[in-house]
């Protein structure tokens, strides 16, 4: 049994005074593009109060406990056999979780159980757990099968379950012919295999992957994940995986976790935790629906108004009246800015589609679009507002030229303006 | 957190630092012990000349006091068999007892030369304190004068020497050299044990009552109070037995020293001038030659007093030193990153031992002068002897200085730009026999420098030198290279070039290694000329390695004692020395090493002053850490 | 594109190769000429060769002692000084611990003390450690003076080292100290070399100390002992040739066993430095 839990883990790291102003400072810095790139008052208006508050932080550096929250009250109860995987933008901490679960990296606060057994004192060999690196990180002057062998030696396990285990690992990856030679001598692929090959031997209660396809190319990167998941669901083992591509966080996980960086003194790592339909369907926060789902989201401001008792969402040239579904939890939103979240692929050219009405149809000049044979993606300008969306290629849809979408009115998400939290979660 | 292994740590570190002090207190004992037995021996000398009459006829003039004088110290020579006696008259040698007996008085000029320096010095310090002694209260307030040791004492490889003043009337005749080899006291050991009783005993104390109390709070003040407390009562009670101890066994010595002395008549005129230490005698014994009623109470006052400040030196010590350590901060410091102090610990202990021990040594004594081997505290004098010498000559400061930085300069600069052009030069592709020139290029960083620069002061010589041969072979008239300075610099310019130019060829080699190629493609697609190429991808690549390799070979060159001591050693004149090589002067041809010491401190800084500011200018070490 | 004319590149390479390589071979001459003295003129071949000077040396000096002293200082130096340059750029290199950056600095700082004032300090400090006139002294002093240099090479070499291959060990179940010889170890080889090379060559060449600390004839190092035929008026110049070929000869054939480390050993810290 390797069920994995996390019990509010916080991290942090602590700075000597010079390197922390050198961190804010860079941060300011960042910020302030941002303002320049930024033409939404009120958004000006946020960035300017957190570039003001970043410059109070660095008039008053505090002389001691220098320190920077890296992961915030981490809670997560990973079970066995789950394949589960760590999705956010790079920087978020993901790496930071993993490590800490593997032992690499000590735990400012919290508790980590790994199948029952709390591990935070627990050196990273006696965890059982096997790590699979985003560099491979291969022993270079030995050979492929004593690489693989590696850990299995310093267990001292008989040589002769040793080469049976290795040459087991080796045909499941297709490596048999390569145990002689040495890493330097593999394609990126290879390596990437004998990485995997390392910790299936060691048959371990849980894998754990840091980004282990983000080194190789498009293509190579399809075959992995596919192999990926056969592997792992043969060995039907505690898997953490995590990665920034979203694709491979849809087609993998059994449950996932999508993480972003601390924003506030308040925030926490976890935006949402669920399996990939759920988060996709159902995004807890404009992050989440931002971060899931390409192409992204197209997220509008505007506010809901009564036409006859029917609320609609306005904004700018659009009115849209408000899924049926949504309608129980617009009541306190009346009158008020809100923000809704349109996927791209829930357009669909109004000249296929029976049940268009100026209740759900937008209009729009069409800036740019990408014929891909099976869709079309379209970006288009309705008024003042720029939108996304994703056509069946049987729309003749050339630029310039005007265009009608139908929406389905019952996938638009709202979100809370000032939180940006779903507010059928609220 | 465990308490106990705290306790027993710091017990541990307690009986290191006794032993360590234990060390100090007992050589300073020791040394103690046998001055005042050679001021006595000494003194026993003196009085039976002075018994003998032999310095009644001033000068020693007839030949029959000197052979008189000569039968008395032999006499004395052989009750002490051990020591080793010579007396000296101006320059003259009038008696000599060697450690082999009946030898002729054949010393080697060194060994003279340092006794007849010792019997000036002596002299001196004789006829200062004569006067202080007749026109004190003038003297003193207009000179402010101090006055001199009265005896000179030497200590040196177990040896201690001892050159005492043989005067008559305030006049001074000559001088008593004694020489011994000194024993060990036992003190050492009955110190240490007490101290270390001390420790244990509360050890074991403190971790019963711990046992009691199991987990304490780290910033708990109660047990280092109570710790340093019992130390310093425990300790002094032991240690009172231990003072009382010693003294007998010193008292001991002296009887047997007053015995050898008794009979013969002390008198007065002989113990007069009292200024110091060294004369402690007329304090120990009286006039007839029987130690004074209460020197025992005092030398156990002495003693106990020492040991008192010691121990409470050790207390404090203890105090602060838990206290700080018992910090939860430096607790977990050292938790956490026990395994990287274990790491460094071998090189850092090697590098205390051997580098900085040494410097912070220097540093000291550059704080003092010194006659021989006499230091004096002397503040600051040193570095404005040094730095206030405004004269533009060799061997002044500024002028050695400035040398240096020529030196240095022209250096830098050949080296440098040698070393680039022939790996600029080896990088090119098409070239062949790369691996052969290069190997022999390098073949001089090979070569001990000191073999280096003794071959070429070879061939730079006068007349067999092959230089000159060369150009007399060629019509032109040989150089005379090392009677101007030019020529001088030059010779050792170009010994050192040879010497260094392959390091920095070594390094931008290197450095030319990890230049992408596609660099130098983009260059040619875009039609960059050889010359933009260099000036605008070689060389900005090339400096981040080449810098550091700059300041180092800058730091090398500015200390390169072998080149300029072997080649040119500063003919003419001196005229050609730097800084480094006057600094060695100073010590080893001219015996000041405070001097030296404080030389040596001038160039650290102007260095450390160098590299500072390279580094701040081009940022070089930026992102090492 | 054609074939790059190179020969003024030769000229050029053959010039400085020829300055450098002419002492040398002066040295060679003298050290196989019959006399003692410098030669009258330079012949790369001497006209009468001989083996005299060599000949005295070998047999009629204690040269086999000064050589057996040299090799056993040199080479347990060599050892003694990868050791502690190793451990302590290994700590630089990997771990953050307080006090790092002024360590590193410290190591330094120690480059611009002028070595000649450290001589007496560092006599008082071996005599009291009994450990004047002894080899072990000597190795401790040279294995020690080349620790900073070799240290900041080294932590220089191990940085390039990816630390995801000591995790990956460290979860296979290695120990740190079996990660440091069995991983560390053998990846930096190259760095090991060039330290070794340069600790090597700091106690075969070293001359003043080992004067210093050595009082006993038998007990010199061979700089030392050729120190001995360079007399305080005259230089015993043949002797001293030949002397100075049989002393270089093996830290010579070492730099060109080595020399290929050397190249990329010794800027692999630096460029990034
Ligand atoms: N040693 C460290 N000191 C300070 N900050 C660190 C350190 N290591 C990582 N960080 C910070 O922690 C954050 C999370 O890093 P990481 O877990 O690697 O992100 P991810 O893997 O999601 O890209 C980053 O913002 C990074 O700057
Ligand atoms: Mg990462």
């Amino acid at each position: 049994m390797a069920e994995i839990v996390f019990r509010g883990i916080n991290k942090s790291y602590r700075l000597q005074k010079s390197e922390f102003k050198k961190k804010v400072k860079a941060e300011i810095r960042k910020l302030k593009e941002d303002l320049k790139d930024t033409f939404d008052e009120v958004e000006r208006e946020k960035i300017q109060a957190r570039i003001d508050l970043k410059r109070e932080e660095l008039r008053e550096v505090p002389a001691h406990e220098l320190t920077v929250d890296i992961i915030r009250d981490f809670n997560l109860h990973i079970q066995d056999r789950e394949f589960v995987v760590f999705v956010g933008p790079s920087g978020c901490g993901k790496s930071t979780v993993l490590r800490m679960l593997a032992g690499l990296e000590d735990i400012t606060s919290g508790e980590i159980e790994i199948g029952g057994r709390v591990v935070n004192q627990v050196a990273p060999k006696d965890r059982d757990i096997a790590f699979v690196f985003q560099s491979y990180a291969l022993y270079p002057h030995l050979s492929i099968f004593d690489n693989i062998a590696f850990g299995l030696k310093l267990r001292r396990m008989p040589s002769t379950e040793i080469q049976q285990r290795v040459y087991h690992a080796a045909e499941i990856l297709q490596l048999t012919e390569h145990l002689h030679k040495k890493p330097r001598q593999l394609s990126g692929g290879q390596r990437q295999r004998v990485a995997m090959g390392r910790a299936i031997v060691r048959n371990p209660a849980a894998f754990l992957f840091d980004e282990p396809l983000s080194n190789l190319d498009a293509k190579l990167r399809q075959e992995m994940r596919v192999q990926i998941k056969k592997i792992t669901r043969r060995l039907n083992t505690t898997t953490v995986y995590v990665t920034h591509d979203q694709i491979e966080a849809m087609t993998l996980a059994d449950k996932i976790v999508v993480l972003n960086r601390l924003e506030g003194p308040h925030s926490v790592n976890i935006q949402q935790i669920g399996a990939p339909l759920d988060v996709y369907y159902n995004p807890a926060n404009t992050f989440v629906a931002g971060f899931i789902g390409t192409p992204t989201i197209n997220l509008l401001e505007g506010e809901i108004e009564e036409r006859g008792g029917v609320p609609y969402f306005v904004s700018g040239g659009i009115e849209l009246r408000v899924g049926e579904s949504r309608v129980p939890f617009l009541s306190k939103y009346r009158k008020k800015k809100i923000r809704a979240g349109i996927r791209p692929h829930d357009f669909e050219d109004a000249f296929f589609s029976p049940n268009a009405s100026s209740d759900n149809t937008v209009e729009g000049v069409v800036d740019v679009a990408e014929n891909l044979g099976a869709e079309i993606h379209v970006q288009l300008q309705c008024g003042d507002l720029p939108l996304t969306a994703v056509v069946s290629s049987r729309s003749r849809i050339s630029m310039g030229e005007k265009i009608r979408l139908v929406v389905n009115l019952e996938n638009i998400h709202y979100f809370d303006y000032d939180t940006g939290q779903n507010i059928n979660r609220l | 957190m465990n308490g106990k292994k705290y306790h027993v740590g710091f017990a541990v570190l307690g009986i290191l630092l006794v032993y360590l002090a234990e060390g100090f207190l007992a050589h300073y004992a020791e040394k103690q012990k046998l001055i005042q037995e050679m001021v006595f021996a000494a003194r026993g000398a003196a009085t039976v000349l002075y018994e003998d009459n032999v310095f009644r006829q001033r000068g020693l003039a007839s030949s029959s006091s000197v052979d008189k004088l000569q039968k008395v110290l032999q006499s004395f020579a052989r009750e002490h068999t051990e020591r080793r006696l010579v007396v000296l008259r101006d320059f003259n040698i009038v008696f000599s007892r060697d450690k082999a007996p009946n030898t002729a008085m054949v010393r080697d000029d060194y060994e003279l030369k340092e006794l007849y320096d010792r019997q000036i010095k002596v002299k001196r310090y004789f006829y200062t304190n004569e006067r202080i002694l007749r026109y004190k209260p003038d003297f003193v307030s207009e000179y402010r004068k101090k006055p001199m040791p009265e005896v000179d004492i030497e200590e040196k490889e177990g040896f201690l020497r001892l050159v005492y003043p043989l005067t008559m009337e305030g006049n001074f005749l000559g001088v008593a050299v004694l020489e011994g080899k000194s024993e060990r006291l036992k003190l050492p050991s009955s110190f240490f044990y007490t101290y270390v009783l001390a420790i244990v005993v509360l050890l074991i104390f403190e971790l019963l009552v711990e046992r009691e109390r199991g987990e304490r709070a780290l910033t708990d003040w109660t047990p280092v109070l109570r710790y340093s407390v019992g130390f310093v009562l425990l300790s002094a009670i032991f240690l009172l037995v231990a003072a009382d101890r010693f003294t007998l066994q010193v008292m001991k010595e002296l009887e047997i020293l007053a015995q050898a002395l008794k009979g013969k008549n002390l008198i007065r005129e002989w113990w007069q001038i009292s200024f110091n230490e060294h004369n402690l005698p007329l304090e120990v014994l009286t006039a007839s030659g029987n130690i004074a009623a209460n020197y025992s109470d005092k030398f156990f006052a002495k003693m106990a007093g020492f040991v008192a400040i010691f121990g409470l030196l050790l207390a404090i010590l203890f105090i602060f030193g838990l206290r700080g350590f018992l910090t939860r901060r430096v607790q977990e410091t050292w938790q956490k990153h026990r395994l990287a102090y274990l790491y460094i610990f071998p090189a850092v202990a090697a590098t205390i031992l051997i580098i900085f021990i040494p410097f912070a040594y220097s540093v000291g004594l550059s704080f003092f002068r010194n006659l021989y081997n006499h230091y004096y505290f002397a503040g600051l004098y040193n570095y404005f002897k040094i730095l206030l010498d405004f004269a533009w000559q060799p061997r002044s400061f500024y002028y050695t200085l400035a040398v240096t930085v020529l030196w240095t300069f022209l250096n830098i600069i050949l080296h440098v730009s040698i070393g680039l052009g022939l790996a600029l030069i080896l990088k090119e592709p098409a070239l062949r026999f790369k691996g052969v020139y290069r190997a022999l290029l390098i073949l001089p960083w090979a070569v001990p420098n000191y073999i280096t620069a003794l071959i070429w002061k070879g061939m730079f010589h006068k007349e067999f030198g092959i230089i000159n041969q060369t150009l007399k072979s060629l019509g032109f008239e040989p150089v005379s290279w090392f009677s101007s300075f030019w020529t001088a610099l030059f010779a050792n310019l170009a010994t050192n070039t040879w010497l260094g130019f392959p390091f920095m060829m070594v390094i931008a080699l290197g450095a030319l290694q990890s230049i992408p190629r596609d660099l130098y493609e983009a260059a040619d697609i875009d039609g960059a000329t050889r010359w933009q190429k260099f000036r605008q991808i070689t060389l900005p690549l090339l400096k981040p390695a080449m810098f550091p390799a700059i300041i180092l070979g800058t730091i090398w060159t500015f200390n390169m004692f072998n080149v300029i001591y072997l080649v040119s050693n500063g003919a003419p004149n001196n005229s050609t020395d730097i800084l480094v090589v006057e600094a060695y002067r100073a010590a080893f041809e001219k015996d000041l090493y405070a001097y030296a010491s404080a030389y040596s401190m001038i160039i650290f800084f102007i260095l450390l002053g160098y590299s500072y500011v390279t580094n701040r200018i081009s940022r070089a070490t930026e992102g090492v850490y | 594109m054609a074939k790059k004319r190179t020969w003024h590149l030769h000229l050029f390479l053959i010039f400085f190769t020829f300055l450098t390589v002419f002492p040398v071979c002066w040295v060679v001459q003298i050290a196989f000429s019959p006399g003692n003295e410098l030669p009258a003129e330079f012949r790369l071949i001497p006209e009468e060769i001989t083996l005299k000077n060599f000949r005295h040396l070998l047999f009629d000096k204690p040269f086999f002692h000064w050589l057996l002293n040299s090799v056993v200082i040199s080479l347990s130096t060599t050892l003694v000084g990868i050791f502690l340059a190793a451990t302590a750029g290994y700590a630089f290199s990997r771990f953050q611990f307080p006090g790092k950056k002024t360590g590193l600095m410290a190591f330094l700082v120690t480059q611009m003390f002028p070595g000649t004032m450290m001589m007496i300090p560092l006599y008082i400090i071996l005599d009291k450690l009994n450990l004047v006139d002894t080899m072990a002294g000597l190795i401790l002093v040279y294995s020690t003076t080349s620790i900073p240099f070799s240290v900041w090479m080294l932590k220089g070499y191990f940085d390039t080292i990816p630390r995801d291959l000591e995790e990956a060990a460290l979860i296979d179940g290695a120990s740190r100290s079996l990660i440091f010889w069995k991983l560390i170890l053998p990846l930096s080889r190259p760095a090991i070399a060039i330290t070794g090379l340069f600790s090597f060559m700091t106690a075969w060449n070293e001359f003043i100390l080992a004067a210093t600390f050595m009082n006993n004839e038998l007990s010199y190092t061979l700089p030392v002992g050729l120190q001995q035929l360079v007399g305080q008026f005259s230089v015993e110049w043949g002797y001293f040739a030949a002397g100075s070929i049989l002393v270089s000869i093996p830290v010579v054939v070492l730099f060109f066993l080595l020399q290929r480390h050397l190249v990329g050993g010794l800027t692999s810290g630096s460029v990034k430095g």
